[in-house]
């Protein structure tokens, strides 16, 4: 195949954004081609670079592999912002090098206390994109709220909504709403491009995470403001099938959710499961009978799948046409075959710890792939970063060092 | 539509294909200014089947469902089966730079619509395909739902409490992610068009995307660890704390930290304590408080013990406070702790009102305004408007058929006639 550009080829990001939806946004950016400099600080540690899991187990800034699958295909320039000289570094990078973006996640107002509000970015450089995202937006009375969104998913109302009626909120397991943000960040970001593109005007993004995370919930919202519903965490009810769950198979806590649609679903799993006294019980026949008696008929289907080997079952139910899955752990998705057909796990070689794994791409394009390369080190880039973009000497490198303005570990 | 602002999508058409929770895709298109039409098989979509339903009325033209995904958009009906139906979708396509669908795998092929015929006639036509799995591979066929999803994406196995079947979020969202996904990848390939003038197809897997929401599943899965589903506990391999705590009116969740950060965040609450003379904490040194460490270094008693030493006084201590108390404390002193809101909470709350975040849309065949939810992101120089309620069944077949593209007002008639419309 002929070498096609990818996607960003050209632009140019400077990533002040910290912990996962400001870094995943320009990882994807990363990935499809921009030159992403990502300013850290020792002072201002990433939370996540410190986070586990590290690669063989063993602690360091540079060992965490939750950090590096978040920040593959970056430039890492370490920098003590809280030094003028720093300041003056980044003052420069914008001056001369003319970043496309901007992108932050403090709590607001803290980019203004080093002097990179967006009004004073815009005086330098006028048609900037300047993305912030927190929890709750740059503006309202609780905008200096700061949380991550493992907490975030409880304001979210997606803690509310998991778990069983009878038990408290348990929430989905990590943090829900950074993950959901990202696509709608790229979309926007890219949006803004396309407009900045067609009228020459940058423009301020605000990215409320909470709100991002709304977005994915709308019916239930409007079930509450239509109809004064508020919709409850239910286990795996759901108010429109039958059977709807996950059933145990054979095995140490393993699981098949199987979600009966209609009676042609309802026909194929009978036929899967032709012999059980289930399958011609009359009550079960009509949708409002499974309803009705929708944990009798789940737990006698329990019982059939108690003794099955789960990934049979799966394949089984599927060959007939109804909807099941074994439940997998992450581990697992490692041998998925679906997975491996499309090639979703990656590894990217990093400068310090050899191979680090990072997720494939949410989806694909057939000119323009993506490719990850390995996130950097703290500081990786100082030297070429000074050197082939801000054009410092030698002697003044070495004096950025020397005085702590230029960090690395 | 000459009165309309000019949005950074405003030049582009998107046909949109998708059912369920996909239709979220061409809805952030739209959004951002695209003229996305939804393409509806003649007596109208699936999706309009999907409740929740406005005041109960279980009804196509009143699906809460529909209207949350359908913002923004016009809608036509067209049936792909017959051979009018494809030349037509052939002419839309020519006017059109992004088709957004979910028919299945190949499904467009089989329709004799395949992209490579489309790409030909106009080569800078983008295609993004939603497909459960992909359109090849071994799980390609599978039948899916929002709540397979979940369980082939690792979410599910970690989400519940132990001594139960693992859980979904109790509301669809799996595919309105994947919606999600798709619109970001239709827009990566419209960049890539304005700058090359070539279109591409987009591929996007459910099951993908939701692993996406899946917290840094390549990181845990290499690393070995088992992330299982453990209630009101999360379990990270080294530590396994308590994130959810009860509280006087409800439930607060929380993330403690240990090290240098559970130093800052962690002494707040222990000053809060203080304050109001819970003295547990008085003489504690939280920067020595890494129960994590300990558990890497084999010592997993000591670990527990220290970790029980701070959960038993602040599940006593939060019950005490109510969620406003605990969230207002928490915005004063960067507290990382959070109330359980339910969806009646959010729209009473203080800071979405403020960011007027609910938008009222008028229904007038419903005789009613409904409060949506907002933009998914505030832009200064281009904001996110509602110019449109979800489309009814057919509403713009009139103005898109006949004032658009041209067809004569009697052949409406004869393609309703055959179902074609």
């Amino acid at each position: 195949m002929p070498e096609t550009p990818s996607v960003f080829e050209g632009l140019k990001v400077l990533d002040f954004a910290w912990v996962v939806v400001g870094p995943l946004t320009t990882k994807h950016l990363a990935d499809h081609g921009a030159t992403v400099i990502r300013v850290e600080s020792l002072s201002r540690l990433d939370y996540l670079r410190s986070t586990a899991p590290f690669k063989d187990g063993q602690f360091g800034l540079n060992r965490s592999q939750f950090w590096a699958s978040f920040n593959t295909s970056k430039k890492s320039l370490g920098l003590n912002l809280k030094t003028d000289p720093a300041k003056e570094l980044i003052w420069r990078l914008i001056r001369e090098w003319q970043p496309d973006l901007i992108t932050e996640s403090f709590a607001p107002g803290q980019l203004a206390r080093f002097g990179f509000d967006y009004e004073s970015v815009r005086a330098v450089k006028p048609d900037i994109i300047y993305f912030s995202t927190t929890q709750l937006g740059q503006t309202g009375p609780f905008t200096q709220y700061a949380g991550f969104g493992n907490i975030g998913a409880a304001i979210a109302g997606l803690n509310h909504l998991t778990g069983w009626p009878d038990r408290p909120p348990v929430g989905p397991w990590g943090a829900m709403p950074d993950m959901v943000n990202p696509p709608l960040a790229m979309s926007a970001i890219i949006a803004a491009l396309e407009y900045r593109r067609r009228t020459g005007k940058g423009q301020r993004l605000d990215l409320a995470q909470i709100e991002g995370a709304l977005q994915y919930i709308a019916p239930a919202l409007l079930d509450c403001d239509s109809n004064g519903t508020v919709v409850e965490r239910a286990g795996n009810y759901d108010v429109g099938m039958a059977p709807h769950g996950a059933f145990r198979v054979a095995g140490e806590d393993r699981w098949v959710s199987i979600a009966v649609r209609n009676d042609a679903d309802w026909a194929a799993l009978c036929k899967a499961a032709a012999g059980e006294p289930w399958t011609t019980d009359a009550r079960f026949q009509t949708f409002a009978g499974r309803k009705e008696h929708e944990a009798e008929l789940e737990s006698q289907i329990g019982a059939w799948t108690a003794k099955q080997d789960g990934e049979r079952l799966m394949l089984d139910l599927q060959e007939q046409g109804v909807p099941a899955a074994l439940v997998k752990s992450c581990i697992e998705l490692m041998d998925d075959p679906q997975l491996r057909y499309m090639d979703f796990f990656h590894e990217t070689q990093h400068a310090e710890c050899g191979p680090m794994p990072t997720d494939g791409p949410s989806f694909r394009l057939s000119l323009s792939p993506w490719a990850a390369t390995g996130a950097p080190t703290l500081g990786q880039h100082n030297e070429e970063i000074h050197r082939e973009i801000l054009h410092v000497s030698d002697e003044e490198l070495a004096s950025l060092i020397g005085e702590g303005v230029i960090e690395s570990p | 539509m000459p009165d309309s602002p000019d949005l950074p999508l405003s030049p582009y058409r998107v046909l949109d294909l998708t059912e369920g929770g996909y239709n979220l895709g061409a809805k952030i298109l739209a959004d951002l200014g695209a003229d996305v039409i939804r393409i509806e098989r003649p007596f109208g979509s699936e999706t309009r089947c999907q409740g929740p339903f406005y005041q109960g009325r279980v009804h196509p033209e009143a699906s809460l469902f529909w209207f949350a995904f359908n913002l923004n958009k016009r809608g036509i009906t067209l049936n792909l089966e017959t051979e009018d139906g494809k030349a037509i979708f052939r002419r839309l396509a020519s006017t059109a730079d992004i088709v957004i669908e979910s028919l299945g795998p190949h499904r467009m092929e089989h329709l004799g619509l395949a992209y490579e015929s489309l790409h030909r006639e106009h080569p800078s036509l983008i295609h993004a395909t939603i497909t459960p799995f992909g359109h090849d591979g071994p799980y390609a066929h599978f039948q899916s739902t929002d709540l397979i999803l979940w369980a082939m994406s690792g979410l599910q196995y970690a989400s519940g409490d132990p001594d139960r079947p693992p859980v979904r979020i109790s509301v669809p969202m799996a595919e309105a992610v994947t919606g999600s996904h798709a619109a970001s990848g239709a827009m990566h390939a419209l960049w890539y068009r304005v700058r090359t003038g070539e279109g591409q197809q987009v591929d996007v897997s459910g099951q993908i995307a939701t692993i996406t929401t899946n917290m840094a599943v390549s990181a845990y899965a290499t690393a070995g660890t088992p992330i299982k589903r453990e209630g009101e506990f999360r379990d990270v391999g080294y530590t396994r704390m308590r994130v959810l705590y009860q509280c006087k009116d409800g439930y607060v969740a929380a993330f403690v930290m240990q090290g240098k950060w559970g130093a800052a965040f962690n002494g707040r609450i222990a000053k809060w304590m203080q304050d109001d003379c819970v003295n547990d904490f008085a003489d504690f040194d939280w920067s020595e408080w890494t129960p994590g460490v300990k558990h890497m270094k084999g010592q997993v008693e000591e670990a527990k013990a220290e970790i029980r030493m701070v959960e038993e006084p602040f599940a006593k201590f939060f019950l005490t406070k109510t969620k406003d108390e605990i969230f207002h404390r928490a915005l004063k002193d960067e507290l990382m702790l959070a109330p359980v809101l339910t969806s009646a909470d959010l729209y009473q709350w203080e800071q979405l009102d403020s960011r007027e975040f609910w938008v009222p849309v008028e229904h007038p065949e419903l005789e009613a305004t409904l409060r949506y939810p907002g933009p998914f992101i505030k832009m200064s120089e281009t904001p996110v408007t509602f110019r449109r309620r979800a489309p009814l069944i057919g509403e713009h077949n009139h103005e898109i058929y006949v004032e658009e593209l041209g067809y004569a007002p009697e052949e409406l008639v004869l393609w309703r006639a055959t179902g074609t419309i």
